[in-house]
C-alpha cells in the first residue's frame, strides 16, 4: 500500500512538473511577443520619410526654381520697359521742377 | 483501476492541462502583436501626417521668402530706374542752368512766392553757388519778374550761404515768411509726393 501510494505521488509531481513547464514556456511566450511588439512600436516612433522628403524637396526645389525665373524676367521687363520709357520720366520730371 | 492506468491518465489530464497553457499564451501572444501592430501603424500614420504638416509649412516659408527676394529683385531694378531719372534729370537741369532760359525760370519762381506771400518786395535768396548768376543778371530777373507780376517789383538779392541746386527762396523784407522754390526741394518733392505718376511713365503708361 505504501509503494502504491509514493508511485502515485510520483505521478503526480510528474503531472506538476509537466504543468510547471508549460507555465513557464507561456510565461516566455508572452515575454517574447511583449519585446518583439515593443520593438514594433519602438521602431514605428523612430521611422522617417525620407522618400516623401525627398519628393517635397524636389517638388520645392522646382517651384522656387520657377519663381526665381520669374521674377527674373519680370524684373527684366520692368527694366528694359523702364529704359525706353526713361527720356520720357526724364522730360516729366525736368518739365515739373522748372515749371 | 491499476497505478499503470492511473498514471497514463494524470499523465493525460496533465499533457491537455498543459496545452490549454500554451493555446491560451499563444492566442495572447497573438492579440498583444496584433494590438502592437495596430498601433504602430497608427504611430507611423500620425508621424507621417505630422512630417507632412511640417513640409508644408516648411515649403511655404520658403516660397514666400522667394517671392519676398523676387519682388526684392523687382524693386531693385524699379529703384535703379529712379536713379537714373533722377540722374539725368540733374543733368539736364543743370544744362539748362547754364542757358539764358534760367532767368525765366528764376523769375517765374520768384513770381509764384510774391503771390503766394502776397508782396511786392521781397527778399530772394539764392545758393552759394549761383552767386555770379545772381550778380550778372539781377536787374534782368527784377525787369522780368515786374513784367510776369503785372507791376513793378523790389526785389533784393541775397546770398543763402547755402549750396543748393538752384532755384530760389523768397521772403518778405523782414524774413518772416516763406517762399522756398529750389530745384532740390522741387525735385524731392516730385519723388517724394508724384512718384507714382514717373512709375507709370517708366511702365509705359501716358503722362
Amino acid at each position: 500500500m505504501s509503494e502504491e501510494l509514493n508511485k502515485l505521488l510520483e505521478i503526480e509531481r510528474e503531472a506538476e512538473r509537466i504543468i510547471e513547464a508549460a507555465r513557464e514556456e507561456a510565461k516566455k511566450i508572452i515575454e517574447d511577443t511583449k519585446k518583439e511588439a515593443e520593438e514594433a512600436i519602438r521602431k514605428a516612433e523612430e521611422s522617417r520619410f525620407p522618400e516623401l522628403e525627398e519628393k517635397v524637396k524636389r517638388e520645392l526645389d522646382e517651384e522656387l526654381g520657377k519663381l526665381e525665373d520669374s521674377y527674373k524676367e519680370e524684373a527684366k521687363k520692368v527694366y528694359d520697359t523702364g529704359l525706353e520709357n526713361l527720356e520720357k520720366a526724364v522730360e516729366f520730371v525736368v518739365k515739373e521742377v522748372i515749371g | 483501476m491499476s497505478i499503470e492506468a492511473l498514471k497514463k491518465e494524470i499523465i493525460s489530464s496533465a499533457e491537455k492541462e498543459r496545452e490549454k497553457i500554451i493555446g491560451e499564451a499563444k492566442a495572447e501572444a497573438q492579440r498583444i502583436i496584433e494590438e502592437a501592430n495596430e498601433r504602430a501603424l497608427r504611430i507611423i500614420e500620425r508621424k507621417r501626417a505630422q512630417i507632412e504638416s511640417e513640409l508644408r509649412n516648411r515649403k511655404e516659408v520658403a516660397v514666400a521668402v522667394k517671392r519676398l527676394e523676387g519682388k526684392r529683385m523687382v524693386y531693385e531694378q524699379i529703384m535703379k530706374l529712379l536713379d537714373e531719372v533722377r540722374e539725368k534729370s540733374l543733368e539736364k537741369i543743370r544744362a539748362i542752368k547754364e542757358s539764358d532760359e534760367y532767368i525765366d525760370i528764376v523769375s517765374k519762381y520768384i513770381v509764384e512766392g510774391l503771390k503766394d506771400l502776397n508782396i511786392s518786395e521781397a527778399k530772394v535768396l539764392y545758393s552759394s553757388s549761383d552767386a555770379d548768376f545772381f550778380k550778372k543778371n539781377s536787374r534782368k530777373i527784377s525787369d522780368s519778374v515786374s513784367k510776369l507780376f503785372g507791376k513793378k517789383v523790389k526785389l533784393e538779392f541775397m546770398d543763402s550761404g547755402e549750396n543748393f541746386l538752384g532755384g530760389v527762396i523768397v521772403s518778405d523784407v523782414d524774413e518772416k515768411v516763406f517762399y522756398v522754390s529750389t530745384f532740390d526741394g522741387k525735385l524731392n518733392a516730385l519723388f517724394e509726393e508724384r512718384l507714382d505718376e514717373i512709375l507709370n511713365i517708366l511702365r509705359g503708361g501716358v503722362e
